[in-house]
């Protein structure tokens, strides 16, 4: 039973080739084992965000586990096409932060309209070529776009937020979040 | 064939989701018909996965809860079959209001910051003047409207830059009424008073 793995620990890697084979043994085994080791890696960092965008702990702790357990769930529906692993989790722990922490009532509607029409099948992407690209654009970003867009995304800041936790104009704010995103988004765009 | 996107500003709010719901129904309402938007999101949320990688870990409290433990409530039922995704599944207030000449406002029933609705315009009407705060975003579901930035029409977003002066007029265009999916931070006044405050013409 799952229910008795001692998890005191966060796993320190998971490279990207077994995460594939850990999702797809979930999705179609239900294999407890896979499932254990994708909760070591990604519970303690979808905890560690929440804590970062001032969750309470015991929250931030909840909200962990039912990422996880909607991982376990709907991992059938998971398309390593279009999505990475982190990113489609990433995407979860938002939408059930949402919902705990900000009682929004309509995430799930919400989140099912953004699928609304699937690509052509053919349209298949390398979509660790693509993270690859995408991890290099942010490194070589200028630091004061990196701030804000760590900002952004990992405290869960408003542009409003950043403009008074930085001390600078909001318009600075939004000129540097879409500078950064235009520079991150023309390094794929010969990918695609 | 859409015209008029969220500002990547906005759409990256979306993604982080530090954005009030009101206007992400809003925003997930333009990704409906969107798949340039689709796609920029997929590359948001992909960054996302990225820098969630990049922090340090924080030890779980507990065990591994039995992933059964869970109980999925689904997505809310559809309560407007007439409308696309997401607003079939939203709640609106039964009643119109008449807010300015040819131009009607109906509620819609989200709670936390923010207000929205739906907004018709008869054809040719005119949304004289109008101011707005903060973010505001408007997605057209049927007819058409222009405002100093071009036509939109079904599936275009409004996304006007914010400020304290810029003042926006609105025409609605084409012989079939139009109506948007509006949504506002609107700080001070809400829904129908929010609105005909920010009408100064």
């Amino acid at each position: 039973m799952v229910a008795s793995q001692n998890t005191s620990g966060a796993a320190v890697t998971l490279p990207l080739a077994d995460r594939l084979i850990l999702i797809q043994a979930v999705a179609q085994r239900q294999d407890h084992t896979a499932f254990v080791k994708l909760f070591d890696y990604f519970a303690p960092r979808v905890k560690a965000l929440m804590i970062r965008s001032e969750v309470d702990p015991p929250i931030a702790d909840e909200i962990a586990q039912e990422t996880m357990a909607t991982v376990w769930r709907d991992a059938a529906a998971f398309d390593p096409r279009k999505k990475t692993l982190a990113g489609w989790i990433f995407g979860i722990a938002r939408d059930l932060r949402a919902d705990v922490v900000h009682g929004e009532r309509f995430v799930a509607a919400v989140r099912a309209s953004d699928n609304a029409v699937d690509p052509p099948a053919d349209q298949v992407m390398a979509i660790a070529e693509h993270q690859a690209r995408l991890k290099q654009a942010l490194e070589n970003l200028p630091v004061e776009q990196t701030t804000v867009i760590r900002k952004a995304f990992l405290e869960e800041k408003t542009h409003r937020e950043i403009e008074r936790d930085l001390h600078i104009p909001l318009g600075t704010v939004k000129s540097r979040l879409r500078l950064a995103i235009r520079r991150l988004r023309s390094q794929l765009d010969d990918l695609l | 064939m859409i015209r008029h996107h969220p500002d990547e500003a906005t759409l990256l709010q979306y993604a982080t989701g530090a954005m009030p719901e009101v206007l992400k129904i809003v925003t997930a309402t333009h990704l409906t018909f969107c798949t340039v938007c689709r796609d920029a999101l997929a590359d948001l949320e992909m960054l996302g996965g990225i820098l969630l990688e990049e922090i340090d870990p924080l030890p779980m409290c507990g065990v591994v809860r039995p992933p059964a433990s869970f109980i999925d409530l689904g997505p809310p039922p559809i309560v407007n079959p007439d409308l696309p995704a997401p607003l079939n599944r939203i709640p609106l207030r039964t009643r119109w209001w008449p807010v300015s000449a040819g131009f009607w406002w109906r509620m819609m029933h989200v709670p936390g910051p923010g207000w929205g609705g739906l907004l018709w315009g008869r054809p040719g009407s005119k949304l004289p003047r109008h101011r707005h705060r903060g973010l505001e975003l408007a997605c057209v579901l049927a007819g058409s409207f222009i405002d100093s930035s071009g036509e939109y029409s079904v599936g275009d977003i409004s996304d006007p830059e914010a400020s304290e002066h810029a003042e926006v007029a609105i025409m609605v265009t084409g012989s079939e009424p139009c109506l948007c999916v509006l949504a506002s931070e609107g700080m001070h006044l809400r829904g129908i008073l929010g609105l005909m405050q920010r009408i100064v013409g």
